[in-house]
């Protein structure tokens, strides 16, 4: 057996994992014949380790641990063009969020942690206003993103900065946040949430 | 007077009140009321199904019972909130989700974009335009989530939506066919990845170009905010001399409808369409 076939033998038994992963989905990864219609429609699989034909391949395969550790179901942009396409209808968009959901409710550090904690920090604005704000949510991540490892290089900086000003400039950035009068409710909702980015 | 309930989605609250404007200035002008959802909150967007997707239908769905207290039809502006709202209300409505607010579901869901291109709405439009676009030749683009995937957004011409290139004949100018209507811009993915946004939105613009597109008229804030504010850094990347203005449908009816005050928001783009007007409604047709 050489380093490459290790990957394809069934890590938990296979009946196990994908039933599993159908019972609570409803998505039915068993009846892909691999033709690889979903990644050939995906417009960034080009930037993912594992394309969305193999994710659906270690699904029926048991591969759970693999799927955890990937970076391409964070990389998903949920554009749908792989569900929409599949022969087999197969909601290989709706696999892909399954194993986010599954990475975020494990406690394991997401491959991509910087799409992960955009996510999260997304809702943390949430949690406090009801409603987005883009300025709101850019200081953020860029202050979180600081303190995770990925530090941007001056020139990115320098580029983030002009872009704000030009919008602000322009009247596109909105300083003062909005707040839904019903913040209290979305925040009942949110905090039934399963697990938290583990961002180190 | 037409009346249905809205639903802006945060988009149009903060980044792209452009589209908010010009899309109240258009539907005041069409003799169409819109009744803001009381209380709306956030979608959700791709953050909260990304994370957990049990909570993420809960979002939206408190938002479908705004809706049902006005007892109308609702209109959604923004195609990322339209997507979870027709997903969400599929879900409550085939019982896969719990239903805490007892909704019912009567009134009809609809993407407003599509809803100004139906027949009756295309007939008022064709009647307030006042300086028709006639030079100008545009692409439309479409994105995703008004589209995709069909079994949720009920389109059944996802691979070759026509809405837009309706409208924007209508306003008198060109639709030009392009391959590229419903490809995605890459959503939010620019902010965490930007190499990724970089590449797609791109792959867009340089399409639109050789369909030998004046601008891109577009249904989606977030499609929007990509197509305008990623092109500063591309042109200076890739060595572009030319710029793409991005409008939003509802900005284009605007400029056809002689609308004055839908300026005030095309001041905010980056690529700045202003300049181009004039041009666009072709020779021969006065201005006021």
């Amino acid at each position: 057996m050489n380093e490459h076939t290790p990957s394809l033998r069934p890590a938990l038994p296979m009946h196990l994992w994908s039933r599993a992963v159908a019972a609570e989905t409803g998505i039915n990864a068993a009846s892909c014949y691999q033709c690889l219609r979903c990644t050939n429609s995906c417009p960034v699989s080009a930037f993912m380790d594992i394309k969305p034909h193999q994710v659906v391949r270690f699904v029926q395969l048991g591969q759970r641990e693999k799927l955890l550790e990937c970076s391409s179901v964070w990389v998903c942009l949920s554009c749908e063009m792989c569900s929409t396409y599949c022969p087999n209808e197969i909601d290989v968009a709706g696999l892909m969020n399954f194993v986010k959901n599954s990475v975020i409710a494990s406690h394991k550090r997401p491959a991509e942690v910087e799409i992960a904690l955009f996510h999260e920090i997304f809702l943390e604005v949430l949690h406090k206003y009801g409603r987005m704000n883009d300025l709101q949510l850019m200081q953020r991540f860029k202050l979180k993103t600081l303190f995770t490892g990925c530090r941007p290089s001056y020139a990115e900086v320098k580029k983030d900065m002009e872009l704000a000003r030009e919008l602000f400039q322009r009247g596109r950035l909105k300083l003062a946040p909005e707040r839904s009068r019903a913040a209290r409710e979305i925040r009942s909702i949110l905090e039934r949430r399963h697990g938290r980015v583990i961002s180190s | 007077m037409i009346q249905m309930a809205y639903y802006p989605g945060c988009a149009l609250q903060s980044m792209s009140w452009d589209y908010r404007e010009s899309l109240k200035q258009v539907a005041g002008a069409l003799d169409l009321q819109l009744l803001e959802v009381e209380d709306w909150t956030c979608c959700g967007a791709t953050a909260a199904h990304s994370l957990d997707e049990r909570m993420a239908v809960m979002l939206p769905a408190r938002n479908l019972a705004g809706a049902e207290a006005l007892g109308l039809p609702l209109a959604v502006a923004c195609p990322m909130c339209f997507k979870r709202l027709a997903l969400t209300r599929k879900m409550l409505q085939e019982k896969r989700v719990d239903d805490p607010w007892r909704l019912k579901l009567d009134r009809n869901l609809l993407d407003l974009a599509r809803f100004f291109a139906s027949a009756r709405m295309l007939e008022k439009i064709r009647a307030q335009v006042r300086r028709p676009l006639t030079a100008l030749r545009v692409v439309c683009y479409y994105g995703c989530q008004v589209v995709r995937p069909p079994k949720i957004t009920g389109t059944t011409d996802y691979e070759n939506p026509r809405h837009l290139d309706r409208l924007v004949a209508a306003a008198g100018a060109a639709a030009v066919d392009w391959s590229y209507k419903a490809t995605c811009c890459g959503a939010s993915m620019g902010i965490p990845k930007k190499q990724i946004g970089l590449a797609l939105v791109a792959k867009l613009l340089v399409a639109a170009r050789a369909a030998g597109a004046q601008a891109i008229v577009v249904c989606c804030p977030l499609c929007q905010s990509n197509l305008d504010l990623l092109q500063p850094e591309l042109r200076e990347q890739q060595g572009w001399e030319w710029e793409l203005p991005i409008l939003y449908y509802t900005e284009l009816l605007g400029v056809a409808f002689n609308l004055p005050s839908i300026e005030a928001g095309l001041a905010g783009h980056l690529v700045d369409p202003r300049g181009f007007i004039e041009a666009w409604a072709g020779e021969g047709v006065s201005g006021q």
